[in-house]
């Protein structure tokens, strides 16, 4: 179930919202009781939701949730280092497993596949390209939504057991409801353990929090639904037609479209997950900062995805040493760590490269280049590299293979390009409307009248306009959403 | 005091939230039980569905493996004031995009293009969905179903493709003439073809076109029966329009010229175009298939019209059967027997295309069967006893008369 359908916006979301505050307001004295039943509630919505897209899939989550729960008891019972180390070890490898074989098992037929029987384009272009011939006649394995998240989830948490960051959580309705809170089940933020332990057995609803709640969930409804889709019409449309015959105009255009529309997008959705979260009394913390206002590589990682960079810190590149053990060794932990991000956002070698570009540049700035960049009094050059070096990513991340990431990067230099390729075919009135603000108000807006919306926040004349835009991107979105299930076919349809 | 403001502020947004969630359902249930069917409220609230599809319905069987995407689907075909809110949304869509197609498109393109400056189509634009290209004088035409390959003439067979596709409608021509039947081809150009000045500047791979260079191959190496009136719809032109502006189909005009070069390639007697009398009948923009698949207003589209030749007047209709397999139109077949003093029978089996051209040709037989070719297996019989069978197809779908030459040899070979 998607936040930007009609079924969770005019039918789950409000069910759950009324039961969970009626149950908020039963006379029952014993708090404790009280916040078991919604807490009860809660995990039986978002078990709800997660089956939604797939009811086989709820058995993987459930899978999880036991075997965590279970393993990071008996860590917490165990007597010796070495015991409960092993028994982290073991929970940890059977997340991996489960990651592994629902994630890139089907790459790894592939790989087999293509290097059997390579295609016309020779064994490495077919490897790169994950060219799989069904020669092994193996079925393709589905994946399971958010299964990159709650895994990512339940690991923190045995972790942070291990290290003794939080205490064990022995009610398993409060440990899966931890992992399966559908606000941020499905894309995020990866919320760790000790951010959310107190908030499970004694959190505060308020008309306040419900109301920036609600706020939040509209702007990023708006995100999601008004901008993002609109600019994905365009960048879908350049991305399909041919690449070789783009000219530098529509590359960038695509370029640039595809960059906004994964920002949007995604914050879009982790402003939604945040703004429910707060609706029923939970804080999660930020996700996104203007990442595309950013003076630097480096400083583009401290704003974008946070959770997920906050994660691979955390439990990856500290743990290996982080930047304590010399030059050379913090080199080869960047690269493990970007490789890592890389292979988590998917099974293609476009997302390791991706990944490896990262560590390539994070690399260059922390040689040399950094110097300069915090040196240079001309901010927006720095700007402007940042954005080029993650506009390039981007290209990388959304093609189908390498080789096609090459392809489109090439062509942003081009020059002309075919007519039928011309950027007139790609422009309509809805980009006209759309693109604009979305340039503007991915950051630089915001960040430059931060100062002016603090003083002005509180003005009710502000906040009651505030509420009138609220109100405006919910129902626009809605028939935005509501539009989109138009479905017209020339001859009649069965 | 600011600080109760802000309370009541934070009261008031969080109930309207849940209000507007949570409103929408009961609301349309009072609207439409306040008001009646075809009247100014029902109409408002619940304008007609132009999709032309089935809504998804209630699953009867619960698949676990797709119950949720079942029911989603229903749920989103059924919501509350849908279609009110996707013609809203369309007809603001066209109007804004029309703004920019005829006046800040062009704008833009003499800018960046200055060399084009006096050709506005030479950068088309298609509807949000791409399933349809707005031409030249409001003229819309259809991208779906590769319509623009067979245009630029990029998708035209090879020799063998085209020496199998005729020894299959050879063999089946050998099977007509042994059962004494008289077998005919006729293939429907598309309106592009007809009308490419309306169309936007394409690059043009081959102007001859896929069926053009096949009905030659036809003609070069057998004596098949193949009728493509490309010339002669274009000529028609001259005198009446042949296609509609806002609609895939040919009109009733093209349906009547389409015919009458038909009859002349299998011997049938014809008529004196020029000479023959026709009506002109509005034809609202609405009623034009291509505005409902581009989820276009026709508010902005000024009406079209409709040309309906007279055609054998004298003669009348004794029995019409329409026997069809589901709501749409032309989904089975129809059986038409009228006073004609022709002895044969005709059964023509083809797509929408055919609709047109039956109200004419359903008079110059005392039988005649006009079936949807997915009915073929429907109408054995008539077909068995068929004096003339022909296999109609419009352009972009003639692919699929392979397969009805394929079913035909079925049939007959039975």
């Amino acid at each position: 179930m998607l936040f930007s359908s009609m079924i969770f916006l005019w039918a789950f979301l409000p069910a759950v919202i009324l039961i969970y505050f009626l149950i908020n307001v039963l006379p029952v004295k014993d708090g404790v009781l009280k916040v078991r039943l919604k807490n009860s509630f809660l995990l039986l919505a978002s078990l709800f939701f997660y089956a939604w897209g797939g009811i086989y899939y709820l058995a993987i989550m459930i899978f999880t949730i036991i075997a965590d729960y279970t393993g990071a008891l008996l860590m917490d019972k165990a007597a010796e280092e070495k015991k409960r180390r092993l028994i982290m070890v073991g929970i940890l490898a059977v997340n991996i497993a489960i990651l592994f074989f629902f994630k890139y098992f089907n790459m790894v037929i592939n790989i087999i596949e293509a290097v059997m029987a390579p295609g016309d384009r020779g064994v490495l272009a077919s490897v790169f390209a994950l060219e799989g011939t069904g020669a092994l006649g193996i079925p393709e394995i589905v994946l399971p939504i958010g299964i990159s998240f709650f895994t990512f989830q339940a690991m923190s948490y045995v972790v942070d057991v291990y290290r003794r960051k939080c205490d064990v959580q022995k009610d398993v309705l409060d440990f899966a409801l931890y992992i399966s809170l559908f606000p941020q089940l499905i894309a995020g933020p990866i919320v760790q353990y000790s951010d959310i332990e107190k908030q499970l057995r004694g959190r505060q609803e308020c008309f306040d929090r419900f109301s920036a709640g609600v706020k939040r969930f509209c702007y990023g409804l708006a995100k999601k639904v008004m901008i993002a889709n609109s600019l994905a019409e365009c960048a879908d449309s350049i991305w399909a037609s041919d690449i070789g015959s783009l000219g530098t105009a529509t590359a960038f255009l695509g370029a640039v479209c595809y960059t906004l529309q994964i920002y949007y997008d995604f914050s879009g959705y982790s402003d939604m997950a945040i703004g429910l979260g707060k609706m029923f009394g939970f804080e999660f913390r930020e996700n996104f900062n203007y990442p595309y206002t950013s003076l630097s590589v480096r400083e583009f990682w401290r704003r974008w995805h946070i959770s997920l960079s906050s994660w691979f810190r955390d439990y990856v590149y500290i743990p290996l040493g982080g930047s304590r053990r010399g030059l050379k060794r913090t080199c080869i932990n960047l690269f493990i760590v970007f490789l890592l991000t890389g292979f988590w956002h998917g099974a293609n070698f476009t997302f390791i490269f991706w990944g490896l570009y990262y560590a390539v540049f994070l690399l260059v700035e922390r040689l040399f280049l950094g110097k300069y960049l915090d040196k240079n009094p001309v901010k927006l050059l720095n700007i402007i590299y940042t954005f080029f070096v993650v506009m390039v990513g981007w290209i990388f991340f959304r093609s189908d293979d390498i080789l096609q990431g090459f392809e489109f990067t090439g062509q942003l230099f081009a020059g002309a390009g075919s007519a039928e390729n011309s950027i007139m075919n790609f422009l309509s009135m809805k980009m006209l409307l759309v693109l604009p603000p979305a340039l503007m108000l991915c950051g630089p807006v915001q960040r430059l009248l931060e100062k002016t919306y603090k003083k002005y926040s509180g003005n009710i004349a502000v906040r009651i306009a505030d509420l009138g835009i609220q109100a405006a991107f919910l129902l626009v979105s809605v028939v935005l959403i509501v539009s989109g299930t138009y479905n017209p076919f020339i001859y009649f349809q069965f | 005091m600011m600080k109760d403001n802000n309370k009541y502020l934070n009261i008031i947004s969080s109930v309207f939230f849940v209000l507007l969630l949570v409103l929408p359902l009961p609301l349309w249930l009072v609207l439409n039980a306040a008001s009646t069917e075809g009247s100014s409220l029902r109409n408002f609230i619940a304008p007609a569905n132009t999709e032309k599809r089935a809504l998804a319905e209630l699953p009867e069987s619960i698949d676990p493996a797709t119950v949720t995407a079942d029911y989603e689907a229903y749920y989103n075909d059924h919501l509350p004031f849908r279609d009110m809110m996707i013609n809203y949304y369309n007809e603001k869509n066209s109007r804004l995009e029309s703004i920019y197609r005829r006046h800040i498109g062009v704008g833009i393109a003499n800018i960046l293009y200055p060399e084009t400056v006096e050709d506005d189509y030479v950068f088309p634009v298609a509807s949000d969905n791409e399933m349809v290209l707005f031409g030249r004088d409001d003229w819309l035409f259809y991208l779906g179903e590769n319509s623009l390959d067979y245009y630029r003439g990029s998708n035209v067979m090879d020799e063998e493709e085209m020496a199998e596709h005729l020894e299959r409608m050879e063999e089946l021509q050998r099977i007509c003439d042994d059962k004494g039947i008289q077998l005919a081809f006729f293939m429907i150009p598309n309106k592009e073809r007809i009308y490419t000045d309306k169309m936007p500047t394409y690059r043009i791979e081959n102007e001859s076109g896929r069926q053009r260079i096949f009905t030659d191959y036809v003609h070069d190496n057998s004596d098949i029966t193949y009728v493509y009136p490309e010339k002669e719809l274009t000529e028609g032109r001259s005198l009446v329009p042949m296609y509609y502006k806002y609609d895939t189909h040919w009109n009733m005009a093209g349906a009547f010229v389409g015919m009458e070069a038909l009859y002349e390639d299998m011997g049938l007697p014809t008529e004196d175009i020029e000479n023959t009398v026709y009506r002109e009948d509005p034809f609202p923009a609405s009623d034009g298939d291509l505005i409902s698949l581009g989820g276009l207003d026709p508010a902005l589209y000024p009406d079209d019209a409709a040309y309906t030749f007279s055609y054998r007047p004298e003669l009348n209709i004794l029995t019409f059967d329409n026997t069809q397999t589901s709501d749409l139109v032309f989904s089975g077949h129809y059986k038409v027997t009228t006073d004609s003093a022709n002895d044969e029978s005709l059964v023509m089996l083809g797509d929408s295309f055919t609709l047109s051209v039956m109200n004419y040709m359903l008079r110059d037989f005392p039988e005649s069967c006009f079936a949807n070719r997915s009915d073929v297996f429907n109408i054995k019989d008539e077909i068995s006893n068929a004096d003339i069978i022909v296999l109609e197809s419009c352009e972009r779908l003639d692919y699929r008369l392979w397969d009805d030459v394929d079913n035909l040899i079925e049939v007959l070979g039975e």
